[in-house]
């Protein structure tokens, strides 16, 4: 493994000191002079005509500023991509979920404005509404958008190969649907946002977002301003995990309550709130058809999904894309179709969640794969291994494998854990041992400017500040940005700060998701230090009478040889005093070379990203058969992130993925019944605690991927979307008896059971 | 009506007007200013905003601040000493057992409950002392790991 | 969501307390830890316009054993500090364990298990074991006191025995029988914070020949209330229990469970839970009265 000075530490995330005092503050901790605090009211239906909207009362109601409605709002709809725009902000005509944004009102404190909420009166005339995807697709059902016949938001179909060749081909071939339902992205920090308008029609809004230059976009569109009048700054993001890339209500509430009372106003969502609107995991049917040969090598693969999007488009085509990507990566799949539809429901809107659209793939396909090997008397390792992509290949749609450490990562997995003493043999105990694999494309390519930029200034004493629009979230890229820019200028860590978060300030940068960050923003600031260094080291170089390449940076100075010939600050220092390029600007931007966005007309081929990560997981599991109850004991997992950029940030994605993983298989579900959301609060929303972390044991695979910064991958994604099949997998083992949909609940597991004992006994 | 308490928060005592219905985390967040303490849930299941109240971590949502009266409250703000933090603080940070900050400042109040009562406690009372304290981002492995550092004087 | 508004009253004396209460009626709360009560305050499920708040009253948060009078609990004993009082360890044990298995520290440390009981959802971890375990509540009135059986407290859910203006100032709960042992079993999804799908509390006594002298059982979740399992206990008294017989008295407990359906767990899944509970902890129960030896 390359050994770097800086990169690859375990350095301490630049934020925590700031965050274990307390001092780090989020959106509901700003005050602003003469704010006012902000409310929502929300649908309680699921589908109706708005027959009237009587605000006279909330206005009446002495310290209330400002009421509005979707009237108040510009006739504009918002959305993720230019081709989802069909959202209303605060809707006008027509509700479509249980918990849409009607209403909003502004006051001088939390209790006023909650009791003005309780004063507007909302007629309805209730249309009939729809919840089943499958029922919304047939003819006759209720309509939800006009321009969409049978409910139909958006579809994809891809077509490779031969696949009903394939299955003629195959020596096994099986059917099977599984069931993915809603999750929360569960973050900590409520959504929230403070927004302010000055004097010059200027809207500074401070918020708590994965995509700040999004939601500037959006927010400009919506007021019809330049994007040069809007600033969004971000506090500190307390977690998102997709749940925060999108323009949601809080932000367009705040921001048209501010405009009208004409004073600071702050919405923070409430827990009830959040399970109104939190852009949650879209739930899926997928229906997975497998050929394979004898010795488990796939042949052919059709994959059909139904998706559950609510009523909007939201993200768009992205989810339904990411579930047949999730089905091209990590195995070889010579033959493949694929027939994906986003439908529209009264449900609530479905999004991002971290693994979008591919943890539910995964643990369809990871469960399947397992249920093949059984059939054919294989052991789960070695029809992973038989089919896992290797270094080099191509898959059928076209991403470009330039490494892969799946093999290793499987084969490391399997030693680690202990996997041949126990699998298969823990039955009469309860215990059972599962395996899955994953993986993740680096930064897809999904819109048009996906680019990534940084700036870097030098301070007069050589300190470095650099600027990226990256939204640290708690995934630590301000510490990774500083990592990667210390090491290329040869200087500690110490020495940079980073300044993200802030439209007015920063380079543009699309956002935290799609697991883009290291390698885009890294990218970009890596260019950056380059370019810095080449300005320090060009007219130092000829002062010195060598030639620039003979010049290194380390260890805090620039050194010929072995002879260090000055420090970096004297360095800096000397070009600063000695020419007109003394104020030192340096800046880099990144496109990954290699990518093509996915074309439609050619049936959606090309390389999404420049480079994929790996993973393999291995669970182990407690099953009691008498009350269903599971604990997860230890999760083994080998994992190629290319090269580390921090090791502990790198372990804390993979832990925080493996908890995360284990509440979606688990514990989590949003229950949903009628539109209703019937688990709306933390008390049934059941997030794992402390009790319920499993043993974990994570080693990397490094493979030193060519386009990645310092040959990093991207963390955290690919890691989740293999947790569920593993568990499931276990719980297999453990048991003899299959959940096909999350999560697999000990209710589930006695019902499987009880009717298992049953077929046994006829 | 509102009514007049004293609260002595982290050595210093504040006298306050409050309404009988203003809870402990909003009498802290709103009228002093102390923010650290965190409001997500606001029923007392994500312990976001954990302090500690007469030795005991409480869910200051959970707490009328008329309740708290004469009470000695600590918060994360109170940690810190002369700019020296507190050894709880400083595993948290070299041992990375945070990720977003939004439950560190509750988990690590919860922490210190514990430590200042039960200065070598085992895996599983550390474990039952943060079980109420919810982390969506870290699985809890590097907050145990930051914690035990502490207990075993490797903070 | 922020709490409505209410009048705070602070009575110094259990008397003023109740009086308090007489004269309010159905408009007052009780506020002991608030657990319970502020959230559902919060979100309007309840709004009363006083609240009687216990916490100035001198002395109510005691825990203390004499052996003429059992273990009394004071109304303002917190879950945490029943978890943690050598004396329960010592005398009823279950209940300590009850409380470990309850909400968190953070919650446990303001939760009273006095509120507990006169919450009575059906889900009342801390109902089972002081109801197997015998226990009274000292209910306190204007007019007379009265000491009234757990077991006929629960009238239906968040509804209990209390008239107006009564109060509960104490749990008494009597010497746990000779070479008797107790347990409370909880089935959650969660490994904590978690509410009981199903609760099992179990207590058996064994006479000198090893056969069950008494016996108690009572569920949580298995019905509108918590409950006894009566007919079960029947199947078992004065026998000696064997397997067969294990099998018969959790059919039974099967039998007169009422559980409902909920997002939670089906009615059928409960049941199921019943008899796996209702054996399991029978069984734990007698291998504790057997190691309990007095």
């Amino acid at each position: 493994m390359q050994e770097y000075s800086v990169v690859g530490k375990r350095v301490p995330n630049v934020d925590s000191r700031v965050k274990v005092t307390g001092e780090a503050t989020y959106v509901d901790d700003l005050v602003l002079p003469g704010m006012l605090v902000g409310k929502v009211l929300r649908s309680t239906v699921a589908h109706a005509r708005i027959v009237s909207i009587d605000t006279s009362a909330a206005e009446k109601l002495p310290g209330v500023k400002a009421v509005v409605t979707g009237k108040d709002a510009p006739n504009v709809k918002v959305g993720w991509l230019r081709g989802s725009r069909d959202r209303l902000p605060l809707t006008r005509d027509k509700v479509r979920f249980i918990g849409e944004a009607i209403a909003a009102v502004a006051a001088m404190d939390e209790d006023t404005a909650e009791e003005a909420l309780g004063l507007i009166k909302v007629q309805y005339e209730e249309l009939p509404a729809v919840f089943d995807p499958v029922k919304a697709m047939k003819d006759g059902a209720p309509r939800i958008q006009d321009d969409a016949k049978n409910n139909i938001a958006l579809e994809r179909h891809w077509n490779y190969g031969d696949v009903e060749k394939g299955f003629r081909e195959s020596d096994y071939v099986r059917e099977d649907t599984f069931y993915t339902p809603s999750f929360l992205c569960g973050y900590m920090e409520p959504n929230a946002a403070v927004a302010q308008w000055d004097a010059n029609g200027k809207l500074t809004t401070w918020v708590s977002s994965q995509a700040p230059f999004f939601l500037r976009r959006e927010l400009s569109l919506l007021y019809s301003i330049p994007q040069g009048k809007v600033r969004v700054i971000n506090r500190f993001v307390g977690g998102g995990f997709g749940g925060k890339c999108e323009i949601c209500d809080v932000h367009v509430s705040a921001s048209l309550l501010a405009r009208k009372a004409g004073r600071p106003v702050k919405v923070v969502y409430t827990t009830e709130d959040e399970f109104a609107v939190q852009p949650r995991r879209i739930p899926s049917t997928m229906t997975l058809k497998t050929g394979v040969k004898k010795d488990g090598a796939i042949v052919a693969q059709t994959s059909s999904i139904v998706t559950d999007g609510g009523p909007y488009r939201s993200v768009g085509g992205v989810t339904i894309y990411n579930h047949g990507l999730a089905n091209m990566i990590p195995y070889r799949i010579p033959n493949f179709k694929f027939d994906a539809f986003r439908v529209f429901t009264n449900n609530q809107v479905g999004m991002a969640k971290r693994g979008h659209g591919q943890i539910q793939m995964r643990y369809a396909v990871e469960s399947q794969m397992d249920m093949i090997a059984e059939a054919l008397g294989i052991d789960p390792v070695d029809i992973r291994l038989k089919n896992a992509l290797k270094p080099g290949e191509v898959t059928v749609n076209g991403l470009r494998m330039r490494t892969s450490g799946l093999v290793e990562a499987i084969e490391g997995a399997a030693r680690r854990s202990g996997w041949k003493q126990k699998r298969g043999k823990g039955r009469a105990q309860g215990r059972g041992i599962g395996i899955s694999c994953g993986g993740f494309a680096c930064g897809p390519k999904i819109a048009s400017l996906t680019d990534s930029g940084a700036i870097i200034k030098v301070n007069e004493d050589a300190g470095i500040v650099v600027y990226t629009g990256a939204s640290d979230i708690g995934q630590g890229s301000n510490t990774v940005v500083t990592q990667v820019v210390a090491e290329v200028l040869g200087i500690g860590p110490e020495e940079i700060s980073v300044v993200t978060g802030d439209t007015d300030v920063t380079p543009f940068e699309p956002g935290t998701y799609g697991s883009r960050v290291s390698w885009y923003m890294c990218n970009a600031a890596i260019k950056a230090a380059e370019d810095l260094r080449r300005q320090i080291v060009e007219p130092v170089a000829s002062k010195l009478e060598v030639k620039p390449e003979e010049i290194v940076l380390r260890n805090g100075g620039l050194y010929v040889g072995e002879r260090r010939a000055m420090s970096f600050a004297e360095a800096v220092r000397a070009v600063q005093v000695s020419s007109e390029k003394g104020i030192l600007i340096a800046k880099g931007t990144y496109y990954p070379p290699d990518v093509e966005w996915p074309d439609p007309a050619n049936n959606y081929y090309g390389n999404i990203a420049g480079g994929y990560s790996f993973s393999a997981q291995i669970a182990e599991v407690e099953v009691d058969r008498e009350t269903g109850q599971v604990k997860l004991l230890k999760v083994t997992a080998g994992d190629d992130i290319g090269y580390p950029l921090n090791e502990m940030l790198a372990e804390g994605q993979a832990e925080g993925s493996i908890s995360m993983g284990q509440g979606e298989t688990m514990y989590e579900n949003i229950i949903v019944s009628n539109g209703r959301v019937m688990n709306p609060s933390l008390v049934d929303y059941k997030l794992p605690t402390v009790m319920d972390t499993p043993e974990m044991d994570v080693t990397h695979v490094i493979t030193n991927e060519p386009g990645g910064p310092f040959g990093a991958k991207e963390v955290g994604e690919g890691f989740i979307v293999s947790i569920p099949g593993a568990i499931a997998n276990a719980i297999h083992d453990a048991t003899g008896v299959w959940i096909k949909e999350l999560p697999i609940t000990p209710e589930k597991i006695v019902k499987a059971l009880e009717a298992k004992e049953k077929e046994g006994k006829s | 009506m509102k009514q007049t308490i004293t609260l002595t928060v982290n050595g210093d005592e504040f006298q306050l007007a409050v309404d009988p219905r203003r809870t402990l985390l909003e009498v802290l967040r709103e009228e002093l200013h102390l923010t650290g303490a965190k409001k997500n849930c606001n029923e007392g299941e994500c312990g976001a905003c954990t302090v500690i109240m007469d030795g005991k971590a409480v869910s200051s949502c959970l707490v009328l601040a008329v309740q708290a009266r004469g009470k000695k409250i600590e918060t994360i703000e109170g940690l810190a000493r002369n700019g020296k933090l507190h050894p709880l603080q400083e595993a948290f940070v070299k041992h990375g057992g945070l990720q977003c900050g939004f439950c560190t400042p509750g988990m690590i109040m919860s922490a210190k409950a514990l430590l200042d009562k039960n200065p070598r406690p085992t895996e599983d009372e550390i474990k039952t002392a943060i079980a109420g304290n919810l982390c969506r981002c870290t699985g809890y492995v590097k907050i145990l790991e930051s914690i035990k550092a502490v207990v075993d004087g490797k903070g | 969501m922020r709490l409505p508004s209410f009048e705070y009253l602070e009575p110094k004396t259990i008397r003023e307390a109740c009086k308090l209460l007489a004269k309010y009626g159905p408009e007052a709360r009780v506020l002991a830890g608030g657990t319970d009560l502020l959230p559902k305050m919060k979100s309007k499920e309840i709004t009363p316009r006083y609240l009687i708040a216990l916490k100035s009253i001198e002395g109510l948060d005691y825990i203390d054993y004499q052996p003429g009078k059992g273990l009394r609990i004071g109304a303002l004993a917190t879950l945490e500090s029943v978890r943690n009082s050598p004396v329960v360890k010592e005398r009823c044990p279950v209940l300590g364990e009850t409380a470990s298995l309850m909400a968190s520290t953070q919650v446990r440390n303001l939760a009273t298990v006095a509120g507990n009981i006169c919450n009575a959802v059906p889900s009342a971890d801390m109902a089972p074991p002081l109801m197997v375990l015998g226990a009274k509540l000292r209910v306190s009135s204007p007019g007379k006191g009265r000491l009234a059986p757990i077991q006929d407290f629960f009238q239906g859910p968040g509804q209990t025995a209390l008239g107006a203006g009564e109060i509960v100032t104490e749990i008494v709960v009597p010497n746990p029988l000779p070479k008797s042992g107790s347990v409370y079993l909880k089935h959650t999804v969660r490994q904590a914070m978690d509410l009981a799908l199903l609760g099992a509390a179990t207590m058996v006594a064994l006479d000198g020949k090893g056969a069950c002298k008494d016996v108690r059982i009572a569920l949580a979740t298995a019905a509108p209330t918590p409950i006894r399992a009566l007919r079960a206990e029947e199947v078992l008294r004065g026998k000696v229990i064997d397997d067969a017989l294990l099998a018969e008295a959790s059919a039974a407990a099967v039998e007169e469970a009422r559980p409902r359906s909920s997002v939670r767990a089906s009615e059928s899944y409960r049941r199921k839970l019943v008899g796996v509970l209702v054996s399991r902890g029978i069984a734990q129960a007698m291998s504790r009265a057997r190691a309990a030896g007095r």
